[in-house]
């Protein structure tokens, strides 16, 4: 079913759309590089140990480390 | 001032792996220049270019960034660069560089230049890679949307375009400031007025960058006082800027659907996977450090042999006297010092830039991170540490790609364990010395003593920062978000730039300390506290002992005979805090008086016999003492030096030489009490 999950929680393969950010958890950066609310963001592989994550994010890759991504909320469509 | 003769200013402007650097070096070909930026350690690339017969610009490569809102000094540079009050120091024309594959995330950035009202041109680069991609633009509707600035696509490999930039250039005009992009007044109105005139801007967006600086930059945290935080602000401003672009680019940017994105992930599939990236990666570290050592290893002994014929040269020729012993004993060696490493030098940046610009290198930061993070390091801090086993000074002012101040601190303290070349020649004197030759099946003694002290200059170097880590505060946390470019070949003359760049400074910086250093210690070793007529009368070894630094090496002895060395072995640690690599020198200076001058330095140290037991001086126990020193030990001023420049005073330099050479000093007593 789809559902509110954490960046961190998907699978390599998996994908989601971004939600609202606070603010106070993610960095201006992360938003200035593209990684927007509305953004479909998918893990295309993680490095070994499962962290950092590398993302697909329009098109281009972004690695960002797993505590980042547990502060990040996605809506998936997958099961 | 006037500036009616002052040549064109243009800045590039670009986030980083955009191809900006190719477009830099086709524009300025040989005539780069790298300086730095008053008060701060970021380089300032620059060069100047022919835009037609008669018109010269200078071209300034800005450091590549993802927006106009600063996360660190390098970035700032940018935004100072654009806009800077005083006109004398601003640019006149900016050329945007975008990556056509990405055009969302590239227009970010070129819009908020557009809104700073400055004359620009708009380089559209990797448009081939579109073609591949099934995306494609109308250029010229594109130009128009963003309020007339021309748009020209341009190849990096080829310079195929560039002339038509060129042109485009010298008739850019200011574009006419719009708000369709980004309405500073609309989330400002309460204070906007009072930041133009506060901080004399030109435009209402340049008033607002002023506004929301993170405080940490120095800038009145103003903003903040009127009740809205500056993330908060710049967040506004991003969400809204990508909502009008991508609208914008909904019409512009046509995309065919099934065509194949991912071949650099396919890629990365094997290249990050836990065993095979892991085993290409040891392939290519493997690889690295074989071309350093081996192949370097003819033109550094070239330059040494041509440096030792000189001085000798010098001697003969030069009229007898102080002048001449100064060349030839003074400057030679230690211009020769310099020299000496870099073909290592410039061997070590040829492979790092290569995984650098062919996008590898962003691999082996993401597959480390998290292996170096328990320690206090970054994935970053890969670069800084392969670097050192050159040279240390590089490495630390590669460091400055880490944005997490912390991380990128303990790097730069722990960074000089790294066995650097200059250790090398002290290891190999003293393995020969004291190392039996024997193997034990395929594993040579001397060999697997020499690769153990590489082994644990790495190790200590982990422990080290875990250990400091513990001391630093952690302070703002600069998050980790590395962009994994697309794979791409190497472009020949932006590998050949990079290591002309890095080779010329590093013989500029640490040139100018060795040399000093050098000179400095042939004074002490000549002269002392006799006339020069009482000197003439000794022989050279008397006189050695009688010389400034004769004296003090006897000052100094009784402090480092708890770790079995006399005040010959003390002249010569003293003088290795100029470079460790004068160990060896000085050894040979030591060693050499008195006899016929004939054999090596490892002979001559050979036969150096320990008066209280009459067995030869370096034995094993001497011998391992002393390697276990000038591996933990900082003795080098030029890293001292350079560390106090990165870190911005004398706090973290002194720590870490009082740290390092304590710490050499107790494991050196304990190996040579142990041993004894």
């Amino acid at each position: 079913m789809a559902g509110l999950k954490r960046l961190a929680d998907l699978r390599p393969g998996e994908s989601g759309v971004i939600q609202d950010l606070c603010l106070d958890d993610v960095p201006p950066k992360l938003l200035e590089m593209g990684c927007l609310p509305g953004m479909r963001v998918t893990i295309n592989y993680t490095a070994p140990w499962g962290d950092p994550l590398c993302l697909d994010v329009d098109g281009w890759q972004l690695a960002v480390r797993r505590d980042l991504a547990e502060r990040i909320w996605v809506q998936t469509d997958q099961d | 001032m006037s500036d009616a003769k002052r040549a064109l200013r243009i800045a590039l402007v670009g986030n980083p792996n955009t191809g900006k650097s190719s477009v830099f070096n086709r524009l300025t070909g040989l005539s780069q220049k790298v300086s730095n930026y008053p008060g701060i350690t970021v380089d300032k690339l620059s060069g100047l270019a022919k835009l037609s017969a008669t018109a010269l610009a200078e071209v300034i490569d800005l450091p590549g960034t993802y927006s106009l809102h600063p996360n660190g000094e390098d970035e700032r540079v940018v935004y100072q660069a654009l806009v800077n009050p005083a006109e004398s120091e601003r640019a006149d024309v900016v050329i945007g560089i975008a990556d056509g594959t990405n055009l969302k995330r590239h227009l970010f950035l070129f819009t908020q230049v557009l809104d700073l009202g400055l004359p620009a041109v708009l380089v559209v680069t990797m448009h081939d890679e579109m073609r591949l991609r099934g995306q494609s633009v109308d250029f010229e509707a594109l130009g128009a949307a963003l309020g007339g600035v021309e748009v020209i696509p341009v190849n990096g490999r080829t310079g195929l375009g560039l002339d038509r930039v060129k042109e485009a250039v010298l008739r850019a005009k200011p574009v006419p400031v719009s708000d369709r992009f980004f309405q500073p007044r609309k989330k400002g109105a309460a204070w906007l007025d009072e930041a133009i005139a506060l901080s004399g801007s030109r435009t209402e967006y340049a008033a607002w960058l002023w506004a929301t600086e993170p405080p940490e930059f120095g800038a009145l945290a103003w903003v903040q006082q009127r009740g809205a935080a500056s993330d908060r602000l710049r967040v506004d401003e991003t969400v809204q800027r990508y909502s009008a672009l991508h609208r914008l680019l909904k019409t512009l940017l046509h995309l065919d659907p099934g065509k194949d994105l991912t071949r650099s992930a396919r890629i990365d599939r094997v290249l990050t996977h836990p065993l095979w990236g892991g085993l290409t990666l040891i392939a290519v570290l493997f690889l690295l450090f074989q071309a350093v050592f081996f192949w370097a290893e003819g033109p550094m002994n070239a330059i040494d042999g041509y440096f030792s014929q000189l001085g000798a040269w010098a001697e003969s020729v030069l009229p007898a006297g102080a002048f001449t012993e100064l060349v030839a004993n003074g400057i030679v060696p230690g211009v020769s010092g310099v020299l000496m490493f870099l073909p290592q030098i410039a061997l070590l940046f040829f492979f790092i830039a290569l995984l650098e610009e062919s996008g590898y290198m962003a691999r082996v930061v993401f597959m480390l991170d998290r292996v170096l993070r328990p320690f206090g390091l970054s994935g970053k801090s890969v670069v800084p540490m392969v670097s050192a086993n050159a040279c240390a000074i590089p490495a630390i002012m590669a460091a400055r790609n880490i944005e997490n101040p912390r991380e990128r601190l303990l790097t730069i303290l722990v960074t000089p364990f790294m066995t650097c070349s200059a250790r090398l020649p002290v290891y190999t004197v003293l393995i020969a010395l004291v190392i039996p030759k024997v193997a034990f099946g395929p594993f040579d003694a001397r060999a697997f003593v020499l690769f153990a002290l590489y082994a644990l200059g790495f190790v200590v170097a982990l422990g080290a920062s875990s250990l400091v880590k513990r001391f630093v505060p952690v302070g703002t946390s600069a998050p980790f978000l590395l962009e994994l470019p697309r794979y791409r070949l190497p472009l020949v003359r932006n590998l050949w730039n990079t290591v002309f760049q890095k080779s010329r400074s590093f013989v500029a910086e640490a040139g100018k300390i060795i040399l000093a250093i050098s000179i400095l210690l042939w004074f002490l070793a000549n002269y002392g506290p006799l006339s020069s007529a009482e000197m003439d009368q000794l022989d050279p070894a008397q006189r050695l002992e009688q010389s400034y630094i004769g004296r003090i090496g006897h000052a100094v002895e009784p402090a480092i005979r708890p770790l079995g060395y006399d005040w010959k072995v003390g002249i010569a640690l003293l003088s290795s805090f100029a470079a460790r690599e004068v160990f060896v020198g000085t050894m040979a200076t030591i060693y050499a008086v008195g006899t016929d001058d004939l054999g090596t330095v490892r002979e001559h140290m050979a036969q150096e016999i320990n008066p209280d037991t009459g067995e030869p001086f370096f034995n094993l126990a001497v011998g391992v003492s002393l390697m276990l020193f000038y591996a933990f030990a900082m003795q080098c001023l030029s890293t001292f030096a350079v560390v106090k420049k990165e870190t911005g005073g004398w706090k973290w330099p002194l720590i870490q030489m009082a740290g390092m050479t304590a710490f050499a000093y107790l494991v050196s007593f304990v190996a040579y009490q142990i041993l004894a």
